[in-house]
């Protein structure tokens, strides 16, 4: 008879007709009464006031109405904690029951019930089905033991289940082992602590090799993913690790296979590179992870997604096999676009005639999205392959007959992509697109197409006619194309003033006086100055050479890379992800080598700028930019900073990865579309002034604009969309540090601030003198953190008497380092065209303190302890804000929490910073849980204990409420 | 790892659902279609829904989904995924809404045994049947015609792995069924061939993707004994050397059941047969698979008035003697603005039609013989033709299947099964088929 009867009883007085029966004297009742009550719980129906009724029938031999019960129980264990705990004592007799089924049984069943009190009736009948003689209550029992530390992390410590957990490593059974270790490795993910307490070594990693063989698939990947989370000693250890997982690989279990993989991919990096295993270990992987793509899509969208990450890495390891990236025509989208990507990274000199014909098929599919992004394929191997650049531009010409309207705007913004790689080649197909406007419909589209007219007006006869038309729909457009418009129509003005002057007149028009977006209006103002201040100076700016671009843009950034390869066959390396950025809470850390770690443990470092963390963007255009005073002076026209950046109007950096823009998690690269508006944008916050135009004075500002290092749409953007003033950022007020009598009438007041990364001192100079000051100077003596001005002070016109003027001056990090007593001793020297004066000011400690100074909980605690002792100090600190306060304060001033744990009714705060010289505090603070809360005790740990003191009185200043 | 397993029909109804941590709340279900619901074509199987992630798969027309908080291998859950359905074919004889509906109870122990706290305890049937009690009920046979014929209307990717008809019964049947089959193991042999011909005829690709797939009703301690042919060879230390050998793998996996000590002398497998279905060996041939080229195409466009565009396509068979292809069906996309489509047909049992909307032509053939051909002229009428029109059309996609064929003719020449508690040989069942995976032709002229 079939179960589905039983969804058919609907009428009513069902619950009293089911009790009735549940308490029938025959067992077989009985039984149809629970499936009955399980059918209702299924659909939705609440059966929760049957529980006492069904739970006893649970006094029975028969194993099969046992079973139905427990599957009651389990699901309402849940929902109804209160009364399945009335029933505990049912569940530890069973426990001890003869049937090891039944054991198991009321042993996961007990895990399941979440409320404390189970906690008393628990402990030990787990205990006991721990050492159980049979291994199915065994394996069971392990994974109790997580749900246990799930509900109380520290009774399980307590306890002792730990060890007995680890007892079991050594079990007989394999699936016991993997049990274990599955739970292992979540409760060591959990907190610091416990991953000190479950950490394994060389000889149990061994025994879990040895016991692969006889696991199931499923142990199988939870030994493997443990095992990738070793860290062997030497090459030696590595190698028979590797050694020991190859075999693997040849499993058919994909879920095997990937973790295989990224043990080997963590092992043999440790392998000497002279070594021939190496090589050997490399060449085993490719054809495991191809076969991997004869699975299921799902299956095969995670192992391209792994791919992705390794021929980053490791391109040749795939270099033979780019045919089977190749699409199928009945791939799923997702699945299509992830080949066409690995393709693109696998294009070659020896493949391209391939990859390229391949493309252009699949340029005339029907799917839009993979359509798009085979046209961009096309682009990025021009980019790649300069040989084939030719090519690509035929062939792009090729899609461009089709006149299929979406084909047609990719192939536009593509050409001005190459373009930007090969300037001044290929002005052939200028003439073919300009025939295709009207196809024109999207922005980006627009936008490029404009940028190609404006670059290259003088080849294109009807230039200014094309540009008038575009500029007679301007208020239609959108602002990425009203940008656009400006800046090519400014362009072509400078190449042909005859003739467009009406054209450029109109345009700036519209841009100031009609317009409300503020981007365009400044950078009309812009324009404006510079054309009626000093045309050379324009064109120098306007027309600036720019910087070619390259392939690589679409690349992960090699920091990132490294953490995500760590995380092979893991969510994380799907999205692209680090595991932080989607998981909230439990942050398991799985890292290749951690260079933090290395860093805040090695020997007390030097005194010297280096941070390893942050890789160094070396394009042309962040050179250029790291020191703008140095090359910009209101003097000198012919400074191309501004030629540059105005030029980064479009593309760049080159942004042919479109479709799978990867969101980096928090502070990492974004792909910038217009950075030149956003940056314009900030110009025009500050100079906003649109009485006087002169070119000094908009130079000036813009070096007023504080500028990152590393990369310019980054930094700009970054200060664009992120509100610079954190109400919690500790900025001390200003202080006299040269008195006027001191200084010959020259007053000065310094304060400190980091902002956009970079710690900037402002100062107010005032005039008491009778005479003005002019031409002023800045120089700081070597010092203990290496602070040199980044550039030179921003007054260009004399102070006159009884003014003051208040100016920034960004401060990096390049001076001699000496150590000065305090630490935080500042000698500067200001020299006016009368006097030098020197006087001596305290840098706040906060400010020293870098963007990246968090770490995640295990680096933290590995960190922690390896500081001697003797390194920590401890301080009490008066102040009323509650946990989430202090971490509020503390992260807006770069002291970032890693976790909170509470213990004990006492919160624990753990926190890290980061000077900007790779100095690392790490501190604990300590609540308790008194309330209202007074004052909260803090520890801190340090190589280097000189500046713990410093560290105290900004934590204390950030507390002050 | 995995917060809920659940299993819904295609319409959102919640067939079952597992919650095995309560570390994310809401109603999971609801929360999955609102986020499929409008991009069910292109939208991943791994999905990042805010602080949790989902994980799912469509099969046999219904939607697996796992959810998780964990930074968990998405490739173990679709694993787990994929043995859970095939241990519910097992046990429940066949996976569709109704049959896990009328065993309901079933499904759940299952759901129970095979994942605790989220974490993946055991998916072999085997294993199982000590822990499982609950009976299968099977589902009257027509309503498995019902169940493929649904495949069709939905539209899936083909099902990869076809169990024959005869074994579409729950094996951990217990009563008079069960002792009927208890002697009994089928083995199939199934390739997939992936080929990509170009414009000329030239063979751009070529793949083969073949599984042996075993389902054993032995129970037991039974070991089967397979020899495949004695000259295969695995790999090739240089893919261009040539290797005097009829049948090259490139690359072949096993499953954990299969013992490899007689496979490098004398090509033979042993398996430890598990009870139920499992594939003991996966294995992939490209370098050498121009063997998996078995049907040609020719063509001949012909342009008439500038208006109208007539395309002859032969479609040739070069099966060896003997085996024929069957249910051809041959998908040509046609270009944007064709107005309408005409035939003729030269051949018996094919049809052939236009679909507007999508503006392809389905043409479709009953049986390709051995060196036979099949042919249709197909008459565009196209108002608006330019150069690049012609280019619109194609690639031709085929689907189709080769009965009792191995394209890389990979053989089991001998099978035993060692049981000491059985005197007799059990009945061996051996099955070849060839698919095409994706048989490509493009015809539009560069």
């Amino acid at each position: 008879m079939a179960d589905a009867k039983y969804f058919t009883t609907t009428k009513k007085g069902e619950i009293a007709e089911l009790r009735i029966e549940l308490r029938s004297d025959r067992r077989e009742r009985r039984k149809e009464a629970v499936k009955k009550v399980i059918a209702s719980m299924t659909v939705g129906k609440d059966v929760g006031s049957l529980f006492p009724d069904v739970v006893n029938c649970i006094q029975t031999d028969n194993l099969e109405l046992k079973k139905l019960v427990y599957l009651y129980v389990l699901n309402y264990a849940k929902s109804q904690p209160d009364l399945t705990l009335m029933s505990v004592n049912t569940f530890v007799r069973d426990s001890a029951d003869l049937n090891p089924l039944i054991r198991a049984l009321a042993i996961r069943t007990m895990g399941c019930i979440r409320v404390d009190r189970i906690i008393e009736h628990i402990c030990e009948p787990l205990r006991k089905c721990l050492k159980d003689e049979d291994p199915y209550v065994r394996k069971t029992a392990a994974i109790c033991v997580a749900k246990l530390n799930d509900m109380n992390p520290s009774l399980v410590e307590d306890q002792g289940f730990l060890d007995l957990l680890k007892d079991l490593l050594a079990d007989p059974n394999p699936m016991v082992v993997a049990n274990s270790v599955a739970a292992l490795s979540e409760i060591s993910d959990c907190s610091p602590t416990a991953a000190e307490a479950t950490k394994l070594d060389y000889a149990t990693i061994s025994k879990l090799l040895a016991a692969l063989n006889e696991c199931t698939e499923w142990g199988q990947v939870f030994i493997l993913d443990a095992v990738a989370q070793f860290e062997p000693q030497d090459g030696q250890e590595a190698q028979s690790i590797c050694e020991r997982v190859v075999p693997r690989l040849a499993h058919g279990n994909a879920a095997v296979v990937l973790s295989a993989v990224k043990c080997l991919m963590k092992y043999f990096e440790l392998i000497p590179d002279d070594s021939e295993y190496k090589d050997a270990v490399l060449n085993k992987l490719a054809p495991p992870l191809v076969t991997l793509l004869s699975a299921e899509p799902e299956l095969q969208y995670v192992a391209l997604r792994n791919i992705n990450l390794i021929v980053q890495r490791k391109p040749e390891i795939m270099k033979q096999e780019i045919k089977v990236f190749f699409v199928k025509y009945n791939d799923p989208i997702y699945v299509k676009l992830e080949k066409l990507d690995i393709m693109i990274r696998l294009t070659s000199v020896e493949n391209i005639v391939q990859v390229l014909s391949e493309l252009k098929e699949y340029a005339s599919e029907v799917d839009v999205d993979f359509v798009r992004k085979s046209v961009r394929a096309i682009g990025r191997c021009a980019i790649k392959v300069d040989s084939s650049a030719e090519r690509c531009v035929r062939t792009l010409l090729d899609l461009i007959q089709t006149k299929v309207s979406y084909v047609v705007q990719e192939a536009v913004i593509v050409i001005r992509d190459i373009f930007r790689k090969y300037p001044n080649q290929y002005e052939e197909v200028i003439d073919p697109l300009c025939k295709n406007l009207d196809n024109l419909d999207e922005p980006e589209a627009r936008a490029s197409m404009i940028w190609i007219i404006g670059e290259y007006g003088e080849r294109i006869d009807n230039s200014a006619e094309i540009l008038s038309t575009f500029v007679d729909g301007f208020q239609e457009e959108s602002t990425q194309v009203q940008l656009q418009l400006l800046t090519s129509v400014v362009k072509l003005f400078l190449k042909h003033p005859t003739d467009t002057q009406d054209l450029v007149q109109k345009v700036l028009n519209l841009a100031t006086q009609e317009s409300d977006n503020p981007d365009l209006r400044d950078r009309g103002y812009i324009y404006w100055r510079l054309l009626s201040t000093d045309p050379v100076a324009a064109k120098n700016v306007v027309l600036a050479e720019k910087p070619l671009i390259s392939e690589e843009t679409d690349l992960l950034e090699p920091a990132m890379l490294r953490e995500l390869l760590a995380q092979i066959a893991t969510l994380s390396s799907v999205y692209h992800k680090p595991p932080n950025s989607f998981i909230d809470g439990r942050v398991p850390l799985r890292q290749l080598k951690n260079p933090v770690l290395e860093e805040i443990t090695a020997v007390p470092p030097e005194l010297q700028n280096e941070d390893s963390l942050v890789p160094e963007t070396e394009s042309q255009t962040s050179e250029d930019v790291q020191n703008p005073s140095e090359t910009i002076t209101p003097q000198v026209p012919e400074d191309n900073l501004l030629g540059d950046l105005l030029s980064l109007d479009l593309s760049s950096p080159l942004v042919l990865g479109g479709m799978n823009t990867f969101d980096i998690g928090g502070s990492s690269q974004r792909t910038m579309i217009q950075s030149g508006g956003d940056l314009l944008g900030d110009l025009g916050g500050i100079m906003f002034d649109p009485v006087l135009p002169n070119l000094t004075q908009t130079t000036q500002n813009i070096q007023n604009v504080p500028m990152g290092t590393t990369d310019v749409g980054f930094d700009i953007f970054n200060q664009y969309s992120t509100p610079v003033l954190n109400p919690f950022q500790l900025i001390l007020p200003k202080q006299v540090v040269l008195p006027a009598a001191k200084g010959k009438g020259l007053e000065v007041s310094v304060t400190f601030a980091r902002r956009n990364k970079d710690i900037y001192m402002d100062l107010t100079l005032f005039n008491k003198a009778l005479l003005p000051l002019k031409e002023f100077a800045i120089k700081f003596n070597k010092n203990s953190f290496a602070l040199a001005p980044a550039g030179q002070l921003n007054i260009v016109t004399a102070l006159q008497p009884n003014k003051s003027i208040d100016v920034s001056l960004a401060v990096n990090n390049t001076n001699p380092v000496e150590k000065m007593e305090p630490l935080n001793k500042l000698d500067v020297a200001i020299k006016t065209e009368i006097a030098t004066h020197i006087f001596t000011c305290f840098v706040p400690y906060h400010v020293l303190f870098s963007e990246d100074g968090k770490l995640d909980p295990k680096t933290y605690l590995e960190a922690w302890k390896q500081i001697p002792d003797a390194n920590e100090s401890v301080c009490t600190i008066d102040t009323s804000l509650d946990s989430q306060g202090i971490i509020a304060r503390l992260e807006a001033n770069n002291i970032f929490n890693t976790t909170v744990k509470s213990i004990e009714g006492q919160e624990l705060l753990y926190m890290t910073n980061k000077f900007m010289n790779n100095l690392w505090v790490l501190s604990e603070i300590k609540i308790s849980n008194q309330f209202p809360v007074t004052s909260v005790l803090i520890s801190m740990k340090s190589r280097t204990m000189e500046v713990v003191p410093g560290v105290f009185d900004s934590v204390r200043a950030m507390l002050a409420t | 790892m995995i917060s809920h397993l659940f299993i819904c029909s295609p319409r959102g109804d919640v067939i079952a659902i597992k919650q095995y941590r309560d570390d994310i709340p809401g109603n999971i279900p609801e929360l999955f279609f609102d986020l499929i619901k409008d991009s069910r074509d292109s939208i991943q199987p791994v999905i990042d829904a805010g602080g949790y992630s989902f994980l799912w798969m469509k099969k046999n027309g219904l939607y697996f989904v796992c959810t998780t908080k964990f930074n968990t291998s998405p490739s173990l859950v679709f694993e787990m995924i994929n043995r859970f359905t095939v241990l519910l074919k097992d046990y429940c004889g066949v996976l569709n809404e109704e049959s896990l509906r009328l065993n309901f109870v079933l499904v759940y122990e299952l759901l129970d045994e095979v994942l605790d706290f989220g974490y993946i305890q055991g998916t072999s049937t085997e294993l199982l049947k000590t822990y499982i009690y609950n009976q299968a009920i099977e589902i009257p046979t027509e309503q498995s015609i019902f169940d493929s014929l649904d495949r069709v209307v939905s539209f899936e990717p083909k099902k990869r792995i076809q169990s024959s008809v005869a074994s579409a019964k729950p094996l951990a049947l217990v009563g008079p069924v069960a002792k009927d089959r208890k002697n009994e193991v089928y083995i199939d042999l199934l390739e997939r061939l992936t080929v990509l011909i170009g414009v000329t005829g030239e063979l751009i690709r070529s793949e083969i993707n073949g599984v042996i797939q075993v389902k054993s009703y032995l129970s037991g301690t039974a070991e089967i004994c397979m020899g495949l042919n004695e000259d295969l060879v695995v790999g090739r230390p240089d893919r261009y050397a040539p290797v005097y050998s009829s049948i090259i793998l490139d690359y072949c996996s096993f499953h954990e059941s299969v013992l490899l000590s007689n496979f490098e002398d004398h090509k033979q497998l042993s398996i430890q047969a598990p009870d139920g279905e499992f594939i003991a060996m996966n294995y992939r041939i490209t370098a050498d698979a121009t063997s998996a080229c078995i049907l040609k195409l020719y063509t001949l466009f012909e342009e008439i008035d500038n208006r109208y565009l007539h395309l002859t396509l032969r479609l040739n068979s070069t099966l060896p003697a003997a085996y024929h292809a069957c249910n051809i069906i041959a998908t040509i996309p046609m270009p944007n603005s064709t107005s309408a489509v005409s035939f003729e047909i030269g051949g018996s049992m094919q049809t052939a039609e236009f679909k507007t909307s999508k503006k392809v032509v389905i043409w479709h053939m009953k049986r390709l013989d051995s060196g036979g051909e099949q042919a249709i002229k197909i008459k565009m009428n196209i108002p608006e033709m330019n150069k690049s029109t012609k280019k619109e059309i194609g690639p031709m996609g085929v689907e189709f299947e080769v009965p009792s064929y191995l394209a890389s003719r990979l053989e089991i020449r001998n099978l035993k099964v060692f049981d000491p508690r059985r005197a007799l040989q059990p009945q061996r069942w051996v099955r070849n088929v060839t698919h095409s995976d994706s048989y490509v032709f493009r015809i539009a002229p560069n």
